[in-house]
């Protein structure tokens, strides 16, 4: 791996993975071989490489929605693998910004926004105002009652980046959020979530092949065949 | 936002499929109150029969599978009549026959002078002369599907008979039957000395205990005859026990056609909203709760199911009252009860489909639930 400029530490460590492997087929595919990461807390990390190099399954580990082969992943000094059901980390820890939107085409904008938070003990009322608030945020306060065949992708992704928001997480992983935008819808999401890290102090890792996209972040990870092959830091970011 | 929110927009954006799959339960569901109501219209009135008669007990031919019970001989009946503890008797021979345009008439004959005659309110002509008399009282209901007066005559157990007489009955059965003497019966129909019920009346000390008693002597005495106090006599009666019978078959059938129906709807669904489900795992659904999803839709299909087939049953009901042939003979008596173990059961139908695909749904592993799309 080669280390082009010496990355600062100015925050504790959110999460970790540490010489994690990922395999299928019995062994015949390796997603992953022996990636090891830190991430520090308010961090905006991009994760880039080439199809199939690893880089959605590393963010699938480090969301919990897949376990590694052998290694660990820990989120603030803690094993994932010991926290039992993943459902309650991904749910209060971790927000998700998928490629495809991944939004329930029956429930409009508002009602789409409160799924993370049918599992939270706020009052449905309280829940329904958060959700208002959160499109307020990503510039949609006159789409809520919209369903999403109504709204534009960027429009989509907005109110996708507003779900991944629901549960105030601790760590937002979004997964080629822009791979299905064009150039205006684009630069308006990467501005949003460029916006809510530095004004929210929000952990991001972003999952990109799309070099002006990672420029955004302040550390940038370079993935090729289950390894991480190069990391830079951009301070111009910071 | 409640998960029932969601659990009714899925099942409305698939309009068809629900649609189709509410259907299928409903109809299934119809022919299981429609059976059940039918079985309860026998068995009241049957019971009004008797009741109108002022008969306590029926003696008659223990049989299967037929509507009335084979015919015994009558030299029982005056054995069973000297017991003590019945004050009064009456030999009664019926059968269900073709009478002109009708496919079915129920031809009933009472023993001349006995006390079933009584009851009966004669609105038109007269009763029979005599226990020999080749005519016919028709009970009102019969004398319009037959579309008969008095006077007319009437081809029936193979002769013409004339109709002498016209009455009414608080009994449906008696209202749509045909009415001759128990002896014109005998000699015409080839069952002479024969009958296939007996009427009888306690004496008025006789208790339900001790009314038993004396149906449970009867049958000690008398193989292969079935004795029943009149307001159990239904329970006993070949025609309800096989309308049971068949209430039961039809709804196992019915379960499994509901079962199957529901259940391919629903792996049908969580086939098609796979990445949707890995979409609320990955951010953060309990399995718990994607379990409860599936099986909220599958119930409210088995409850829609249910509520529809009860609204089919009342519509199928009145549509066959409307047909001459039938509207007079039959009662299809829905209850309340009916009604709410039918809605009970379509909807442990919808839950019970639902279990197989919500625990498949739960267990759907979110990162192999997006390579799904």
């Amino acid at each position: 791996m080669e280390q082009e400029q010496e990355a600062t530490t100015p925050h504790e460590c959110l999460t970790e993975v540490i010489e994690a492997t990922r395999s299928y087929e019995n062994g015949r595919v390796k997603a992953l071989r022996g990636v090891s990461l830190r991430i520090e807390d308010g961090e905006f990390v991009a994760i880039i490489g080439s199809s199939g190099s690893g880089k959605t399954t590393l963010l699938q580990l480090l969301g919990g929605l897949d376990t590694p082969t052998s290694g660990e992943v820990k989120f603030r000094d803690k094993a994932l693998s010991e926290m039992g059901d993943l459902s309650t980390y991904r749910a209060e820890k971790v927000g998700f910004v998928f490629q495809s939107f991944h939004l329930l085409p029956t429930l409009t904008a508002c009602e789409n926004v409160q799924l993370p938070m049918v599992e939270s003990p706020l009052s449905m009322r309280k829940r329904e105002e958060r959700a208002i608030f959160l499109l307020k945020e990503v510039g949609l306060a006159d789409r809520t009652h919209h369903r999403p065949t109504e709204l534009s992708g960027g429009e989509r992704q907005r109110v996708a980046i507003a779900r991944s928001l629901a549960n105030k997480p601790d760590l937002l992983l979004a997964d080629e959020p822009t791979g299905n935008l064009d150039c205006k819808s684009t630069a308006m999401v990467m501005e949003l979530l460029t916006r809510l890290h530095r004004e929210n102090g929000m952990t991001l890792v972003l999952v990109t092949h799309d070099l002006s996209t990672a420029a955004h972040a302040e550390r940038c990870i370079e993935m090729s065949d289950g390894v991480v092959v190069k990391e830079t830091t951009n301070p111009a970011a910071r | 936002m409640r998960l029932w929110t969601i659990v009714s927009r899925n099942l409305c954006t698939r309009r068809m499929r629900t649609a189709l799959t509410v259907l299928g339960i409903a109809v299934g569901m119809m022919a299981v109150i429609s059976l059940m109501g039918l079985a309860r219209g026998f068995e009241n009135n049957w019971n009004q029969t008797l009741n109108a008669r002022g008969t306590d007990a029926v003696v008659n031919r223990i049989t299967t599978g037929n509507p009335i019970p084979g015919p015994f001989s009558q030299k029982f009946a005056h054995e069973i009549a000297q017991m003590p503890g019945i004050e009064a008797s009456g030999k009664v021979l019926s059968s269900l026959m073709p009478v002109e345009h009708l496919p079915m008439v129920l031809v009933t004959s009472w023993e001349w002078e006995s006390y079933i005659w009584d009851h009966l309110e004669i609105v038109e002509g007269r009763k029979q002369h005599d226990g020999t008399e080749l005519a016919a009282m028709l009970g009102k209901t019969a004398a319009q599907m037959l579309n008969k007066k008095v006077g007319d005559t009437l081809k029936v157990i193979g002769t013409e008979v004339t109709v002498c007489g016209i009455y009414e009955s608080t009994s449906m059965v008696e209202a749509g039957a045909i009415l001759i003497s128990l002896d014109v019966m005998q000699a015409h129909t080839d069952n002479e000395e024969k009958i296939n019920f007996m009427n009888l009346r306690f004496e008025e000390d006789i208790d339900k205990a001790r009314g038993r008693a004396i149906c449970q002597e009867i049958e000690a005495n008398h193989n292969g005859l079935s004795a029943s106090l009149a307001n159990e006599a239904a329970d006993h009666h070949s025609t309800t026990k096989a309308v049971k019978g068949m209430t039961l078959a039809v709804t196992l059938l019915a379960m499994i056609v509901g079962l199957a129906s529901v259940m391919n709807t629903m792996l049908m669904s969580v086939f098609e909203r796979t990445v949707e489900i890995g979409v609320l795992r990955a951010i953060g659904w309990r399995a718990a709760r994607i379990r409860k999803m599936i099986l909220l839709e599958a119930t409210l299909l088995g409850v829609a199911g249910g509520i529809l087939g009860v609204l089919l049953g009342f519509l199928a009901r009145e549509l066959l009252y409307l047909l001459p042939t039938i509207g007079g003979t039959i009662r299809i008596e829905i209850g309340v009860d009916a009604v709410l173990s039918t809605i009970f059961f379509a909807t442990v139908v919808g839950a019970l489909s639902g279990l197989y695909p919500a625990i498949r749904a739960s267990r759907m592993n979110p990162t192999v639930a997006f390579r799904h799309q």
